[in-house]
C-alpha cells in the first residue's frame, strides 16, 4: 500500500507553459514512481516550468529528495524550472540538512515563485 | 505515556515483512508513540524519518528471500529514544554498499541527481539527525543497525 499523496494541478495565468501542482500528503519510497510519472508527463507535454506548493507535503524521505532534486535537473535541461514554495518547517530541515537548499529553487510563497519566472 | 526514566526504558519491538508498505505504519507508529511519551513534534519527525531510512536501508539491501523479515527494537527512555533494527542479511554487495554509505561523501547530492535515487542520502540524513549511528554485520550478513537521539532539552 503506497502512502497518501495527492497531486492537485492549477494553470498559472499568463504563464502557458508553467504548471503549479499541490503536493498533499508524504512522498516516500511507496509513491516516487507515481509522482514520477505524473510529473514527468508534464514535463513532456510542455509545462517546462513547475511550480510545487509543499504547503500540504507533510513528510519527505530521502528517496522523495531524490526525485525533487531529479525533477530540478531535468525542467534545467528542457531550459525550464522547478520552484518549490510553502515548504513546512520539518521538510525544510530535511532539504537543509543535507546542503540541497543550493540545488533547488526554495520560494516562501507561491506568488514569489510566479514572479520568478521567466 | 508510558512509564520510564533515564535507566529504565519503555520497550517495544515489530516484526514485518521486507517491504516498503510496511514502512509507512511503522514509522508513524514510531513517532506518535514519542508524541504520547511527551517527545516534541519535531523530535517525533526526526526519529520517523530515521526510523524510515533504516527499516529503507534493511528492505533495499538485507533481503535475500520473498520471505524475509525485518525486526526493528524502540527503547524510549525519559531523555533519549533508542532504535535498532536488524536484518536478515544481505548480498556481500549489498554490505560494501551500505558500509560504504555510512562513509560521508560530499558527492551524494550530484549522484541523486543524475540517478534519479537517493543512495546514500539517506544514511547522510540519519547521521545528521543522530547522536550515535552504528552498523554491525554478523553471521551470514546478517546486519543490526543500531541509533541514538537524545532529547533536546535532556
Amino acid at each position: 500500500m503506497e502512502s497518501q499523496i495527492e497531486l492537485e494541478y492549477e494553470d498559472i495565468k499568463g504563464h502557458a507553459d508553467t504548471k503549479m501542482v499541490r503536493f498533499v500528503g508524504d512522498l516516500d519510497a511507496t509513491n516516487v514512481e507515481t509522482v514520477l510519472e505524473k510529473i514527468c508527463n508534464l514535463f513532456n507535454d510542455g509545462f517546462i516550468n513547475i511550480i510545487a506548493d509543499f504547503k500540504k507535503l507533510r513528510y519527505v524521505n530521502s528517496t522523495g529528495l531524490g526525485i525533487l532534486l531529479h525533477f530540478s535537473k531535468s525542467a534545467k535541461e528542457k531550459n525550464g524550472s522547478f520552484k518549490i514554495a510553502n515548504v513546512n518547517e520539518n521538510v525544510y530541515e530535511i532539504i537543509e540538512i543535507i546542503g540541497a537548499t543550493t540545488l533547488l529553487e526554495i520560494y516562501d510563497e507561491v506568488d514569489e515563485a510566479i514572479a520568478a519566472l521567466k | 505515556m508510558f512509564s520510564m526514566d533515564t535507566q529504565t526504558p519503555y520497550v517495544f519491538k515489530v516484526k514485518f515483512p521486507s517491504d516498503l508498505d510496511y514502512v509507512s505504519p511503522v514509522r508513524k507508529f514510531v513517532a506518535e508513540t514519542l508524541a504520547v511519551n511527551k517527545f516534541s513534534p519535531k523530535f517525533a519527525y526526526r526519529s520517523e524519518v530515521i526510523v524510515d531510512e533504516i527499516c529503507h536501508n534493511a528492505i533495499i539491501h538485507g533481503s535475500r528471500t520473498v520471505d524475509a523479515t525485518v525486526e526493528i527494537e524502540c527503547k524510549v527512555f525519559s531523555d533519549r529514544f533508542e532504535f535498532q533494527v536488524n536484518d536478515q542479511g544481505g548480498k556481500r554487495d549489498d554490505i560494501e554498499r551500505l558500509k560504504h554509505a555510512m562513509k560521508k561523501s560530499d558527492a551524494r547530492l550530484a549522484d541523486a541527481s543524475q540517478e534519479k535515487e537517493s543512495r546514500g542520502l539517506g544514511l547522510e540524513i540519519v547521521r545528521l539527525l543522530s547522536e550515535e549511528i552504528k552498523m554491525e554485520v554478523g553471521e551470514d550478513n546478517m546486519t543490526t543497525v543500531r541509533v541514538v537521539r537524545k532529547r533536546e532539552d535532556a
